[in-house]
């Protein structure tokens, strides 16, 4: 579950504004914390001779050609996000998140997930589901956040407030 | 598909749904506060109003008592029965809207304070025991007092309505006393009393705050007492009332003014329009308030009342005359139809003349009528002009005058003859000629008193033919000739004696 930071969104607008090197200072900061986690999860996806060969592009036709796999299109999926989102319909906005954009990489690090190592396609992926809940399990990206132990976590928060304390002395009035 | 992601971290912004939920309960709460005062205000007048009342009816059943007191003139025992009331309201649990009246009922048989009070404590045990009313115990014992017993037998005191009749009140009080002492205390006592108590304590309470009520609001009132503070009241809900409608009147005119699609102008005149509609409600309203608006109101309507009531009486008249003359017509129409029959039956020229005129006036033809009324006027005249020519003329025998005469007389001797008075007959009748002479042998018959001689007489009757005809020969030849020449000029009675075919 993520953390919950009240006026993150002002404060992010705050230093763009008034200290845009204190911005790109905690952007670069957040970066930092981030690049080993994604690092690890691009580590985690297997490569094409690990998959099933019927799953790879180029074997893939029609509407299925879409999700065909290619390892290094689903590592350069995993990143990570340091500008807000949307306000989804909960009412949250996400403001620093690690993502697993492409289609095949999501197949992977889910398939499974929900209905059991079962079936024609499941068992031949490599790689074991690993994290806490089952909407936070997954064979790479959430892996290699299970495997962090939230120490990623913190470090981006304890960025945010620091930043946060910056911005608050320099704007004090004296 | 959406992205997988981990949210590091994140910020609650709250969601549209979510600003309207909040919205949403914002108006609801604010809405049952609204609720919530306004049922407090109701519930809080309501029990003031309450409180109010249970003091009023208090104070009522207290003057009563009091009343009764000064009129048995035990005035100065009022202290200590309201005292002995208050005191016995709370040991027994029974309010004092109760015991009062059964308190009054006890002094105005018995006329003593004392006495009022052992019988009250009596009928408290009675009632206590039977479940009875104290205040209808009270009155059977009031009667019981002064003999009246029957009343007491339904509280089963075991004796007969004999015995009842045949023992002394004391007696009656005594075997009371004996059966039911106590009962009161017990009941007092138990849970069911103490309920009681509790309750009194409430009602004397909302007796208190009533009085405290009352006398505020008569403070509140300044030298107008109570009648100020609730005419004060009523001014501050006239106001408040005048400041909703004020509110609600604003909303309305600026509604129109700034309203969809309206020029300027527009929004003038709808403004104006919806302003000028609001000024005649308050002319309306202001009538009804009395004051100078009401007078005017009063005068205008008296006016115009007057002002309808004759144009009603000259519509009525009007409508008298229509009907007057509609039903003048009809009677034309009949006239009409009988003037149009009579000149189709036989009338003479002048009478013809006549109803033609009377036609033509009925139906208006002014030409006709000059033309005929001419005509009857020059009748009239001529009719007048022989009228005075006649009587111009020299008197002139009737011929026929003396015909009357004749026949009387020839009505009193064809009497005379039928009565065989002959006597009187005149002899110019009896003969039969004109000359009155008759022969010798007629003259002696019609003189002769002697009827018989008259009937044996006798004598020759001469008949004298003069002519040609001398002899009978004559005679014989004269009648031949006659049926001859007869016979011979065609004569039916001639030609049917020859056929046979007639009589003659």
């Amino acid at each position: 579950m993520p953390t919950t930071v009240k006026g993150a969104s002002n404060l992010r607008k705050a230093l763009k504004q008034f200290t845009p090197d204190l911005a790109k200072e905690t952007t670069k900061e957040i970066g930092n914390f981030l690049k080993p986690v994604v690092k690890n999860a691009r580590g985690f996806i297997p490569a094409n001779d690990q998959v099933p060969s019927g799953w790879l592009v180029g074997n893939q036709k029609g509407k299925w050609e879409r999700v065909a796999f290619d390892s290094a299109i689903a590592k350069r999926g995993i990143g990570y996000k340091t500008t807000p989102s949307k306000t989804n319909r909960s009412g949250f906005k996400a403001l620093v998140s690690i993502l697993n954009k492409t289609a095949a990489g999501a197949i992977y690090e889910t398939a499974g997930r929900k209905s059991g190592i079962t079936g024609r396609f499941t068992p031949r992926l490599e790689g074991s589901l690993s994290g806490q809940g089952q909407k936070m399990q997954g064979r790479a990206m959430f892996k290699a956040y299970a495997q962090d132990q939230g120490k990623a976590k913190g470090a981006v928060l304890q960025a945010i407030f620091k930043s946060a304390d910056k911005f608050n002395k320099t704007a004090k009035v004296k | 598909m959406a992205d997988l992601r981990i949210d590091i971290a994140s910020e609650f912004t709250g969601a549209k749904a979510f600003k309207k939920a909040d919205k949403a309960t914002a108006g609801l709460e604010k809405g049952v506060k609204r609720l919530g005062a306004t049922l407090a205000a109701t519930f809080t007048t309501r029990a003031l109003v309450n409180f109010a009342k249970a003091f009023a009816q208090d104070d009522k059943a207290a003057q009563l008592l009091t009343r009764s007191l000064n009129n048995l003139g035990l005035a100065f025992a009022d202290p200590q029965v309201r005292a002995f009331i208050s005191e016995l309201e709370t040991t027994s649990g029974v309010v004092d809207e109760k015991l009062r009246p059964a308190f009054q009922r006890l002094l105005t048989t018995t006329g003593s304070v004392e006495e009022s009070q052992r019988l009250l404590r009596t009928a408290l045990d009675l009632s206590a025991a039977s479940g009875a009313d104290v205040v209808s115990v009270s009155s059977d014992l009031s009667k019981a007092y002064v003999g009246q017993t029957r009343g007491l037998a339904k509280y089963g005191l075991g004796l007969t309505q004999a015995e009842l009749k045949a023992m002394t009140f004391e007696e009656i009080q005594a075997k009371i006393t004996k059966l039911f002492a106590g009962q009161a205390q017990v009941a007092a006592d138990s849970y069911a009393g103490s309920i009681d108590k509790i309750a009194v304590a409430g009602d004397n309470a909302k007796e208190i705050i009533g009085k405290g009520l009352v006398e505020a609001l008569g403070s509140a009132g300044g030298t107008s007492g109570l009648a100020g503070s609730l005419s004060g009241i009523i001014k501050l809900a006239t106001i408040v009332s005048d400041l909703f409608v004020g509110i609600g009147r604003t909303v309305a005119a600026l509604g129109a003014f700034f309203g969809d699609g309206l020029s300027p102008k527009q929004a003038f005149a709808e403004y104006q329009k919806v302003t000028a509609a609001f000024r005649l409600e308050d002319q309306i309203a202001r009538r009804q308030y009395g004051g100078a608006a009401a007078t005017k109101y009063q005068k205008e309507a008296a006016a115009l009342a007057k002002k309808n009531l004759v144009v009603v009486t000259k519509q009525t008249k009007i409508i008298k005359e229509q009907t007057a003359l509609q039903k003048a017509g009809t009677l034309f129409d009949i006239q009409g139809a009988g003037i149009i029959a009579a000149l189709k039956g036989k009338i003479s020229d002048e009478e013809r003349t006549r109803l033609q005129l009377q036609l033509a006036l009925l139906t208006g033809n002014e030409a006709a009528a000059s033309k005929l009324a001419g005509e009857v006027a020059r009748s009239q005249g001529l009719t007048e002009s022989l009228v005075k020519y006649y009587q111009g003329l020299p008197s002139a025998k009737n011929p026929f005058s003396g015909w009357l005469t004749t026949l009387k007389e020839a009505q009193e001797l064809a009497s005379l003859i039928a009565a065989g008075d002959y006597k009187k007959v005149p002899l110019s009748m009896a003969g039969g000629n004109d000359s009155g002479v008759f022969s010798p042998v007629v003259q002696e018959m019609i003189t002769s008193s002697n009827v018989s001689a008259r009937a044996g007489a006798s004598g020759n009757v001469t008949v004298y033919v003069q002519g040609s005809v001398i002899s009978e020969a004559d005679l014989v030849e004269a009648v031949s000739n006659g049926l001859l020449n007869r016979s011979l000029s065609g004569s039916p009675s001639a030609i049917g004696r020859l056929k046979g075919s007639f009589a003659g």
